[in-house]
Order: C-alpha cells, then sequence, then structure tokens
C-alpha cells in the first residue's frame, strides 16, 4: 500500500519498492517430473539419490585413471628436478639454467600441486622433518614487473625460516631489498649450513603457472638474472604451458640470447586423444569394474566427437558423462538402477502401495510383463497374483540377467581388442581397419561386430605354427584372469580354448589347431557381442541410443535467446501454459522482437512503439473486455518533436487526458519502455544518434 | 709481488687468448688512475670479456689497494638494487642471514641506498674507512687513496632501468671525489645509450676486435685442459677429457670451427656444439684403447697412463665420419631446440636409436601440430587468414557465388602487370606481420571454411535443412568463444583490446606463423594458397 501511495505521489523522487519473493518458485520442491503419468512422489529424490551413488562409482574410478595418467608425468619431472646440477655434460662453457617445461592442456591444474608435494615431501629417513626441495609458485599476477616477479620469487622461498627458529627481523631501510636475490642467496647459504648438506643439496624449484600469459620481456630478465646466479644458488623452473610442444611457444617467442642461458627440456603429456581411449575403455569395458550404469554409444559418440573437435581437456569428459547419468535418471523406472533400491529407503510396498504411486506400478508391471521375464505360459494367470514384492524381485532377476550380460559383452570385447593387437604385431595389417576403440566400443555395444570379428577369426585360422603358439597362450592367459564368475558362465569357451593349449603342448600341427579354434572363437564372440537392448529392462541400467543433450554441454547462446524471442511458449512449463491462441500470451518483448524482424537496417522507435499499440488493442479487442480505446488520438496529441524514449514518457507523463484511454495509453507505453529496454540488454539494439527516433539493427540472422 | 702479478697475467693470457693487447691496456690505463670513465664495446662476446675484466680485478686486489664492483645492469633494475650491490662488493661485504641481511653499515650506520646523495656519501665513506685503515698502518699518503673500479655490464640496459643514474655513473669521480673508475661493458654503441644534451662527459672508449681463428681454438683447448684438471680431480673413471686427448681434440676444434664458422664464430657457440659432440666422437678412439688393454684391467687411475692416439689417417677418417653429425648439431643446437646434454645422448654412435632420435627432433621444417582439437585448428586458421587478407578481400576470397564451381574469382595474381603499373613492388602481408581484425570476421571466415571443409566431418542432423543453417549454428556455440579465450591464453592469438572494454568487437591478431598455418591447412586439408590473397 506504501508504495503505492509512494506511486501516486507526485513529489516523492524515489520510490523503493521491497523485495518480495512470494512469486517465485518454490527452490526446495522437487523438479517437476518429465514423465509425470508415470511417476511417483519420491521418486524424484530417490533417483537423485541414485543417481548420485551411481555417478560417485564412476568419477572415483575415472579420478583414478586420470591420476595414474599424472603419475608418470610427474615422475620424470621429480626426476628431472633430482637430476639437475649433476647429471651436466663436461665442456659447456658455463652452467646452463634447467628448466622443465610441462604441457598441461588437457589436464587439470591439480597436477602441479602433486608435482610441488612430490618436491616438498621427505624421502630422507635421517632427517624426518626436513623436506627434499623448496617450491614457490608464481602467477602471471604477480609477474607485470621485474620487480614483483623477483620479489615473488625471492619472498617465496625466504618466507620460510630457514632453520626452523624464529625468523631474524630485517631492517626495510638498511637491509637488502626484498626484491634482491642477493637475500635469496643469503638465506639460502644457512639452509644449507643448517641441513650440512655434503651429500644432497635441496633444489630451489619454481613453478611459473600460465607461462604464456607472463610478460616476455620480463621472463627474460628474470632468466637472465637467475642464471647468473647458478649454481650458487640451485635454482630449478618448472614452466607450465598450455600450448602444444610442437610449434614450441619458448623457441617461438624468445630470443636465442636468452635461450642460450637454459636447458629447456619438455615434459609432454600423452596425446590426449590415447588417453580419453583409455579412459573410456578401463571404466566402461573393464572385465573387474562394473559401473552402475552402462554408457551407451550415443554418449560415447558424443564424447569422443566433442573431444576432438572442441576441447580436449578431460574435465570435459567427466561433465559429458555426467551429464550422461543425469539425464538418464530422468526416466523413472531408473529408480530401481541400485540394487534393493527401494527395499533400503524404507518398505517397498508401503511406499509403492501409495495411490500416487500406480501410474508407476502400472508403468512397470507393463513393461515386466511384455519381457521376457515371464514365461509366456504363466501369462494368463500370473498377472492376478502379481504383488509389489513378485514386481521388484523380477526386476532383481533382470538385474542379474542385464549385468551378466555387460560383463559377458566386456570380456568379449577385451578379447576381441587383444585378439586385434596381437594380429597387428605379428604384422597383419589388415585387422587395423579404419574403426578407432571407441568406434568398435560403440559397434560392440549394438551389436553389430560381426564383420569385425569374422574377419579376425578368419586371419586366426590362418596363422603359423609359431604365431599360434603365441597366440594361444595370450589366449589362454586372458581368460585365466577373468573374474570367478565369467569363468564358470565362459566354461564352453575356456575349455575349448584349453583343449586348444594342450594340444599345443602335444605338437599337433598348426593346421589342426586353428582351423576348430577360430571357429571357437567366431562362436563365442556370435553369442556374446551382442546388443544390450535385447536385455528386459535394460532402459533402467543403460543409457542406450538415447540422445546426448549435447546443448547443456555446448550451448549456443545465441540461436537460444532468439528462439525464445520468437516461441517463447516452447520455454515455458507444461504447467504454465493454457490457452490455445498463438498470440494471446505473447510477452511484450516478442511482440516487440516481430516488429524487429520485419524491420530494416534501421527500426523508427515510433513507428515501433505504434504497432506494439495496434497489436495490444487487436489483443485486447479480441479478449473484449473494454471498449476499444481511441490509439491513434491518444499519440497523435503527443508533440512530434520528441527524440527518444525518455522524453516520449515525460511528454506522455505531461499529457492531461485523464480517463480510462489515458490509463491504458501509460500502461502500453511503460510496457513498450520496459520491453524496449530488455532488447536493448540483451544486445540487440544499437544506439547509434545518427538519426532522431530510430535505433540499429544489431541482428540480421533470418529466424528459421 | 712482481713474480706474483707476471705470474697472474701470463695466466690470464693463456686463459683469454686474443686478448692480451687488451689486458694490458686495461691495466695500464686503470692501476693509476687517470681516466673515471670507460666505455668497452664488445659485439662479440661481452661475457668473456667481462669474466676476464673480473679476473683482472680480483687478482690485482693483492698488489694495489683496488676495490671492485662488477654488477650486472640488468640485475639491477632499481636504483636501490644498484646502490646496494656496489656498495656492498666494493667494501667487501658479505651480507649474513644472522644479522638480518644487513647491507655495508659505513661509519655513521645511515642508509645510503634512497637517493644518489647518500650513495655518494656512502662512497666517500668507504674511501675514508679503507683509507684510515690502511693509514694506521704504514702513515697517511695521498698516494694510497684507495682506487676503486666499477665495472657495469650489459650497460645497454641502464637506458631502460635506469635512465637518470647514467649521467651520475659517468660522471661518479667527479661527484664522489673519489677515486673510482666507471666502465661501461657493453655490445651496444656509446651513441646509442648516450644521455641527450652532453650530459655526460665522453669517455674513454676501447673496442674489442673479433677472436682469430687461432684465438677461438686456443681458447677452447684452454677449456679443455680445465675440464680435465676438474676432471681428474672428481676422480672419475671415465676418460673423455683425458689431458693425452690434448692433440687429437686440437684437430677437433679445428674441424668444428671449419665446419660452423661460416654461421657462427662466437666462442662459447662453438664451445657448445664442441662439447655436445665430443664424448661421442672420442668414444671410437677410447673404445680402441680399452680393448687393447683387455677389458679385465681398467686403470685404477686414468690420469697416469698415456693414451695412444690413432694414427692420422685414422683421425681423418674419424673426422670424415661426424662431419655431417656437426652439421646436424648446429641446426638443432645453434637454435637450441634441444639441449646439449640431450642431444649428446640422443646421438651416441652407439645407440642403434639414433636415426629415431634425429626424425623426431623438431626442425623448422616438419611442424606437427597435435594436440589441439579440431576446432582450434580451424579459429587458428582462419585467424591467420584474417590477418594476412586484406579485409576488403574477403567476399570475393569467402563469398560463394550463385556457381558453386567457379565461386571464388579470385586475383589472377599476375606480378608482372602489377610491377609494370606501379613501379614500387608491394611487399605482401604476411611478410609485413598480422594486422588486426575484429572478432566478428573471424567468425565469418571460421564460418566460410568450416561450411567448405567441415561439412563432411560433422555428425550428421536432420533437423538442419538449409545450407549453411548447421554451420552457422556450430559458429555460435559457446565453445567457439572459449576456444578462441583459449587460444588468446595461449598466445597462439594475440587481442589487442583490453579485456574490461566492454563496448565494440575485441579485436584480435594472429600470432601464428605461415609455416604453421601452412602444417595446420594440411592437417585439415584446406587449400591454404587458394584462400590467401597474396598466394605464395
Amino acid at each position: 500500500m506504501a508504495v503505492d501511495a509512494g506511486l501516486e505521489d507526485v513529489n516523492q523522487t524515489t520510490v523503493y519498492i521491497p523485495f518480495n519473493d512470494s512469486d517465485d518458485v518454490n527452490t526446495d520442491a522437487a523438479p517437476p517430473s518429465l514423465f509425470p503419468e508415470r511417476d511417483f512422489h519420491q521418486g524424484c529424490q530417490l533417483r537423485f539419490q541414485a543417481c548420485r551413488a551411481a555417478w560417485g562409482k564412476c568419477l572415483k574410478r575415472m579420478h583414478e585413471l586420470i591420476h595414474s595418467l599424472h603419475a608418470p608425468v610427474v615422475e620424470s619431472v621429480v626426476e628431472q628436478v633430482k637430476k639437475s646440477y649433476t647429471d651436466e655434460l663436461p665442456g659447456l662453457p658455463y652452467p646452463e639454467l634447467p628448466v622443465v617445461s610441462v604441457t598441461s592442456s588437457s589436464t587439470s591444474s591439480s597436477l602441479f600441486d602433486e608435482i610441488s608435494f612430490r618436491l616438498e615431501e621427505n624421502t630422507d629417513e635421517l632427517f624426518e622433518d626436513i623436506n627434499d626441495h623448496f617450491v614457490t609458485h608464481v602467477f602471471p599476477s604477480d609477474c607485470v614487473t621485474i620487480t614483483g616477479t623477483m620479489k615473488t620469487i625471492v619472498s617465496g622461498f625466504v618466507s620460510r625460516s630457514p632453520t626452523g627458529g624464529q625468523d631474524i627481523k630485517r631492517k626495510p631501510s638498511t637491509s637488502l631489498a626484498a626484491y634482491d636475490i642477493a637475500l635469496l642467496e643469503a638465506w639460502y647459504r644457512v639452509v644449507c649450513d643448517a641441513r650440512d648438506e655434503r651429500y644432497h643439496r635441496s633444489r630451489l624449484v619454481v613453478i611459473m603457472h600460465d607461462f604464456e600469459q607472463l610478460e616476455p620481456q620480463v621472463v627474460q630478465d628474470m632468466f637472465e638474472i637467475c642464471s647468473s646466479y647458478i649454481p650458487r644458488l640451485p635454482l630449478v623452473f618448472i614452466l607450465a604451458l598450455a600450448s602444444p610442444p610442437s610449434p614450441s611457444y619458448i623457441r617461438a617467442t624468445y630470443p636465442h640470447s636468452m635461450l642460450a642461458l637454459l636447458r629447456v627440456r619438455d615434459c609432454p603429456f600423452p596425446l590426449a586423444e590415447k588417453s580419453l581411449h583409455d579412459i573410456l575403455l578401463e571404466t566402461f569395458f573393464d572385465p573387474t569394474f562394473e559401473p552402475d550404469i552402462m554408457i551407451g554409444p550415443t554418449a560415447i559418440d558424443f564424447a569422443v566427437d566433442f573431444f576432438a573437435r572442441h576441447s580436449s581437456s578431460l574435465d570435459g569428459l567427466l561433465s559429458i558423462l555426467q551429464l550422461a547419468h543425469m539425464k538418464h535418471f530422468e526416466e523413472p523406472l531408473s529408480v530401481l538402477a541400485p540394487t534393493h533400491a527401494l527395499e533400503r529407503s524404507n518398505d517397498a510396498a508401503k511406499l509403492l502401495l501409495t495411490p500416487d504411486a500406480f501410474p508407476f506400478l502400472d508403468a512397470l508391471f507393463a513393461r515386466v510383463q511384455e519381457s521376457t521375464l515371464i514365461a509366456p505360459v504363466e501369462h494368463a494367470t500370473s498377472w492376478r497374483s502379481a504383488t509389489v514384492d513378485s514386481l521388484l524381485s523380477s526386476v532383481e532377476t533382470a538385474r542379474d540377467t542385464f549385468r551378466m550380460r555387460a560383463k559377458l559383452l566386456r570380456v568379449a570385447f577385451r578379447l576381441l581388442l587383444l585378439v586385434r593387437q596381437l594380429m597387428l604385431v605379428h604384422g597383419h595389417k589388415t585387422v587395423q581397419g579404419d574403426q578407432t576403440v571407441p568406434d568398435l566400443m560403440c559397434l560392440a555395444l549394438r551389436g553389430r561386430l560381426g564383420s569385425v570379428h569374422g574377419h579376425l577369426c578368419s586371419v586366426v585360422r590362418k596363422l603359423t605354427a609359431a604365431q599360434l603358439e603365441d597366440f594361444v597362450r595370450v589366449v589362454h592367459d586372458f581368460f585365466g584372469d577373468v573374474p570367478e564368475d565369467v569363468k564358470t558362465e565362459e566354461n564352453e569357451v575356456i575349455s575349448r580354448v584349453e583343449t586348444a593349449y594342450k594340444m599345443l603342448c602335444r605338437d599337433a600341427s598348426a593346421q589342426e589347431i586353428s582351423g576348430p579354434l577360430g571357429n571357437w572363437l567366431s562362436e563365442y564372440f556370435k553369442l556374446r557381442i551382442v546388443a544390450l537392448e535385447d536385455a528386459p529392462l535394460w532402459d533402467i541400467w543403460y543409457t542406450g541410443s538415447t540422445p546426448f543433450p549435447s546443448e547443456l554441454i555446448n550451448p549456443s547462446p545465441r540461436a537460444s535467446i532468439i528462439a525464445g524471442l520468437i516461441h517463447p511458449r516452447d520455454y515455458m512449463s507444461p504447467r504454465q501454459r493454457s490457452g490455445d491462441d498463438e498470440d494471446d500470451d505473447l510477452p511484450d518483448i516478442s511482440i516487440l522482437f516481430k516488429g524487429y524482424l520485419e524491420s530494416a537496417k534501421m527500426i523508427n522507435v515510433y513507428d515501433w512503439f505504434e504497432s506494439f499499440v495496434v497489436f495490444l488493442e487487436a489483443r485486447k479487442r479480441r479478449v473484449g473486455k473494454t471498449r476499444i480505446p481511441d490509439g491513434a488520438n491518444g499519440i497523435s496529441r503527443t508533440p512530434s518533436r520528441k527524440k527518444g524514449k525518455q522524453k516520449q514518457v515525460e511528454v506522455e507523463v505531461v499529457d492531461e487526458d485523464a480517463g480510462e484511454d489515458e490509463e491504458w495509453l501509460m500502461e502500453v507505453q511503460a510496457r513498450f519502455i520496459r520491453a524496449l529496454q530488455e532488447l536493448d540488454y540483451l544486445g540487440f539494439i544499437k544506439h547509434t544518434g545518427r538519426k532522431a527516433d530510430h535505433v540499429m539493427r544489431t541482428v540480421f540472422d533470418s529466424p528459421e | 709481488m712482481a713474480l706474483d702479478e707476471t705470474n697472474s697475467l701470463s695466466r690470464l693470457t693463456e686463459q683469454f687468448p686474443g686478448y692480451e693487447k687488451f689486458t694490458s691496456h686495461i691495466t695500464s690505463v686503470t692501476l693509476s688512475f687517470v681516466l673515471p670513465f670507460l666505455y668497452i664495446t664488445d659485439r662479440h662476446n661481452p661475457r668473456i670479456t667481462a669474466s676476464l675484466l673480473n679476473q683482472i680485478y680480483r687478482n690485482s686486489g693483492d698488489c694495489s689497494p683496488t676495490h671492485f664492483a662488477h654488477i650486472n645492469a640488468t640485475a639491477c633494475f632499481t636504483a636501490r638494487l644498484l646502490y646496494d650491490t656496489v656498495l656492498n662488493a666494493l667494501a667487501g661485504w658479505e651480507v649474513t642471514w644472522e644479522n638480518g641481511c644487513q647491507n655495508w653499515p659505513g661509519e655513521d650506520g645511515k642508509r645510503y641506498n634512497d637517493s644518489i646523495d647518500s650513495f655518494l656519501h656512502g662512497l666517500r665513506n668507504l674511501r675514508n674507512k679503507s683509507w684510515g685503515g690502511t693509514a694506521k698502518g704504514s702513515g697517511r699518503t695521498a698516494d694510497e687513496e684507495p682506487r676503486m673500479v666499477l665495472l657495469i655490464e650489459r650497460a645497454e640496459r641502464l637506458k631502460d632501468n635506469l635512465p637518470d643514474l647514467i649521467v651520475p655513473l659517468t660522471r661518479l669521480a667527479e661527484l664522489s671525489q673519489v677515486k673510482i673508475t666507471t666502465i661501461l661493458l657493453s655490445s651496444a654503441r656509446w651513441e646509442d645509450i648516450k644521455p641527450p644534451l652532453g650530459a655526460s662527459p665522453d669517455p674513454y672508449f676501447i673496442d674489442i676486435d673479433p677472436p682469430s681463428k687461432q684465438d677461438t681454438v686456443d681458447s677452447l683447448l684452454f677449456e679443455f685442459r680445465s675440464a680435465s684438471i676438474t676432471h681428474a680431480r672428481a676422480d672419475k673413471q671415465d676418460k673423455t677429457y683425458h689431458p693425452s686427448l690434448l692433440p687429437l681434440y686440437e684437430q677437433y676444434v679445428e674441424h668444428v670451427y671449419n665446419v660452423c664458422s661460416l654461421y657462427t664464430t662466437d666462442i662459447q657457440e662453438l664451445q657448445y656444439i664442441a662439447a655436445a659432440r665430443w664424448p661421442g666422437f672420442v668414444k671410437p678412439v677410447l673404445r680402441e684403447q680399452s680393448d687393447a688393454h683387455g677389458d679385465g684391467d681398467p686403470d685404477p687411475d686414468g690420469t697416469c697412463t698415456e693414451l695412444t692416439l690413432p694414427a692420422s689417417d685414422g683421425r681423418m677418417r674419424l673426422l670424415k665420419f661426424f662431419t655431417p653429425s656437426l652439421t646436424t648439431a648446429l641446426d638443432v643446437l645453434y637454435p637450441r631446440l634441444t639441449n646439449a646434454t640431450d642431444w649428446a645422448l640422443a646421438n651416441d654412435p652407439d645407440m642403434q636409436a639414433s636415426e629415431e632420435a634425429q626424425c623426431q627432433t623438431n626442425t623448422e621444417g616438419s611442424i606437427i601440430v597435435d594436440h589441439l582439437p579440431r576446432m582450434s585448428k580451424f579459429i587458428l586458421l582462419a585467424a591467420f587468414l584474417a590477418s594476412t587478407n586484406p579485409a576488403k578481400s574477403d567476399v570475393r576470397m569467402f563469398g560463394r557465388g550463385a556457381d558453386k564451381q567457379k565461386r571464388r574469382r579470385r586475383k589472377s595474381a599476375s606480378p608482372k602487370k602489377a610491377g609494370a603499373q606501379t613501379t614500387v613492388a608491394k611487399v605482401s602481408q604476411r611478410l609485413l606481420g598480422p594486422v588486426v581484425f575484429p572478432l566478428d570476421r573471424l567468425l565469418a571466415i571460421l564460418g566460410a571454411l568450416l561450411e567448405e571443409n567441415d561439412v563432411e566431418n560433422r555428425p550428421h542432423e536432420p533437423w538442419f535443412e538449409l545450407p549453411g543453417e548447421y554451420t552457422d549454428m556450430e559458429l555460435g556455440r559457446v565453445h567457439i568463444y572459449a576456444a578462441i579465450t583459449e587460444l588468446t591464453s595461449m598466445r597462439a592469438l594475440h587481442r589487442t583490446t583490453a579485456v574490461e572494454k566492454l563496448e565494440g568487437p575485441p579485436m584480435y591478431k594472429c600470432g601464428i606463423s605461415f609455416w604453421v598455418a601452412g602444417a595446420l591447412a594440411k592437417d585439415l586439408q584446406v587449400p591454404l594458397n587458394d584462400l590467401m590473397w597474396d598466394p605464395v
């Protein structure tokens, strides 16, 4: 009320409108289900938990893999730091400053934390509280000037007390400046004395983050200063480069005079693509690891394509897979994905026997009935006796079936890769094909690997004696390593391989073994590499060919904004949608945007406003609530000298024509200005000031 | 004392062959305080000259009271740093951590590093102190006023770092009334750093001549001897720097000089290359020795035994065998594409993998651009084209006419015709460096490139029907902008407008060379030459 009064008061220049969040959606409530026709009340919460658990398991595995990817790089960096100043070539004209450059574009910055942790940890048993090396970090923001750079480096080391005791006070005026490298030298002498370093010397390691962003002139000076202090100060620099090692940034940017002072060694990462393949393979196709949710071929395809096309970062891969998990758990049935999902939370029967869970039960019941879980003979009778528990137990059966199927598929796929690799080693180039490992994964998941394993098995049949021996041994060893439950399931093929192995020991001829072996393997692959979609209730544990929501990973903001302006109704939730008429609930900004699209390069604001008025009035007339105001009259009374929208407002306010028309017109005008400003805010309008009353279009895309 | 002096002088001439004249010159000039300001220009090896001067003044400390400070103008980037370093060095004061890294305290405990006046005061104090110190022992005479020498290496950097200090430093003796000689050592000429309006007195010029071949070889031989001494001291088993190999080394160094002198005569560069190749070179010789002596009897102290060197024809064959590898060493090591230690390991004559290592070292000829996502490669290529082609040519180069086959009405590059019309030959933009372009232009060119070269590689999306619609959609994707930003942070693109500036499109400049762009184009199978306004 007070606000209204304030707005009415002409003398008030400022009115405070308190924030009122009553019309906000309650954020605590679960988001509405996408499939309300077969969901139940608590489903969303439960699915969310299940998703967290499933993704957590997958993420843990992938983190381990990425970590193991880092390990060799970290190891080699540490090794190089350790060896610096000792493995120098004799006879060089002057000592060189050791520099290790690490290319880290595809990986996260945690790598450098690992490196600095490894360097600072203590490997000496004798002195437990002494770290191996000293590490300091330099960031581009510290390095705008040479003074700042040297200060960061020097104080990064000197801030640690060399003897572990009380820090000695330095007078700021009569002592060495904080950016003087002589200070570091004095400090280091004390460190050496305190440690009695006869056998190994601590290195002073400087890690320079985002090396490309540093000012080259500053870096050049810094290296020159530091190189004049070696080997008195055993400085080692580690450069974190984002650019690829091949057109080398360092060599392209810095002059020979500086490069001659350094001994640059590169520590490149393995190719990003290779590590991607390995991670996918080890996460989803490892016989010993079972992800809760199996990722389908579309998601794998998208991940690989996105990785090669847009950003080769492993963090990006994690986001993609997480999104795939989240997308999967949108499906109401996926609440059953974890083992004993419902029992664990509370009594399943109680939960599912509430009235709002009936749609869910119905859907589940229908799926179970049409699947192969129930023998066709029983079909006619069993539905009468179905209870919640029996339903859930058939889901359990389906789960076990799916799990085993996926596991056997994994084992078979790994064997296929192994055979392929063996053949490549033996010089059968043709088996290479043009498929990459992810391509093969997708084919295997779709059960369409027939031509590949057919070809492989035909090569197996033609193996020579020496190659065959090797081959049989490797395959035999492979089956020796698979988990126990797989062994029992696969006893047929295992016993056949065993036979071949024994025949080999008995010196049977190669032809005798290789022919049947090829057939056996071919049979095995045919049996095991089948589409996972054939399993009953597969969509609970397998994302299948669901299209990947790529718009969420790589959206096109501009296209979305324009689409949103043209079809605002597509972006509303279904509940808010009402009425069938297209134009009836179009927001003002969309009405304005329609006019925008129809206009030329420059838009006359006044004409725009008029068309807006006409549109609103037409709508009003259709709704038929009030009488038609004479819009044209009202507007014609406004003086024509107004230049911009602010002027319009003033003039309108001054206008004295009272009554409903006037009020309506004011409302329309206010709405117009507001919508116009929204468009302005979105960047659709450019104010040139070249032409009165005109603004310029900035977007000329033809929609659709 | 005289013996000492001649001794040290002869050692200096041995260590720095070719500098005899300079050494005697500079000692005579500075040991008796005649000239307050010297300027030494050395275009070839300022580093060696600096170390020679350093040795002259450090050694002469016993025979005459010379205080000496050797500073590097790059390292003394603020005035305070210069004052501190100079005073501490002249006073021979060692900064220790225990007393809080205090500077030379002088007598009055004042600070000498806040302005040039207090610095001069510090100099006078220093003179008085050491004068007084000696005076007590042997009676005060004006002759024994201590002489000081201040050597400033890389003096050309003074102009950028401390332009205000050049004049006071050149007039230091005059201003402080102390017998101090300022020596500026630089590879630049005095004219280039001289302060305007004749504020500085003209220095006494000394120019250093380039070293002759014999000097170069001699100084490398000296380095060999000192290396063999340190080796012997370290009691190492390997005989790579065995003293008896010296004649062979002499021949080897001469050969290295002959091969490399066309490209560089820098002593330190030659030494670098020689050091990288020598262990491999001498390996067959050493192996022959150990074979001859029998493997079971490795000599316990390798320094005593003489090694028999191969006969002259053997040496010739060795040199001939290693000549090609010397050229590759020059190719790779002179631009520091790799370092000597790694190169020596990779090119060990015993290693079978040496051929492979040769292929892997990335020389300019073979640029492999991997580690970049496909879209980033396209962006770089588009940036290169935007920076090389004139903006007005874009429609002609990339515009698609109605006829798809003949879409490009490219300028029929006929340099002869152009040459006939205008006498001034126009330099290609590729050689002039990249021009700045706005983001929109980059995106437009990128769109044209993608439409021409990337359509087949995309996953099929059925809902794009109009030609070019899919490309348009792809162009607006967030990751295109992310890639541009990432490339900027890699400095493969240079952003020329400030990041804070919101209005107007951001402007960029391409940061890759033509060769890298060529490698990218080859990788993406884009006909780069057809898209360039000035094809190569």
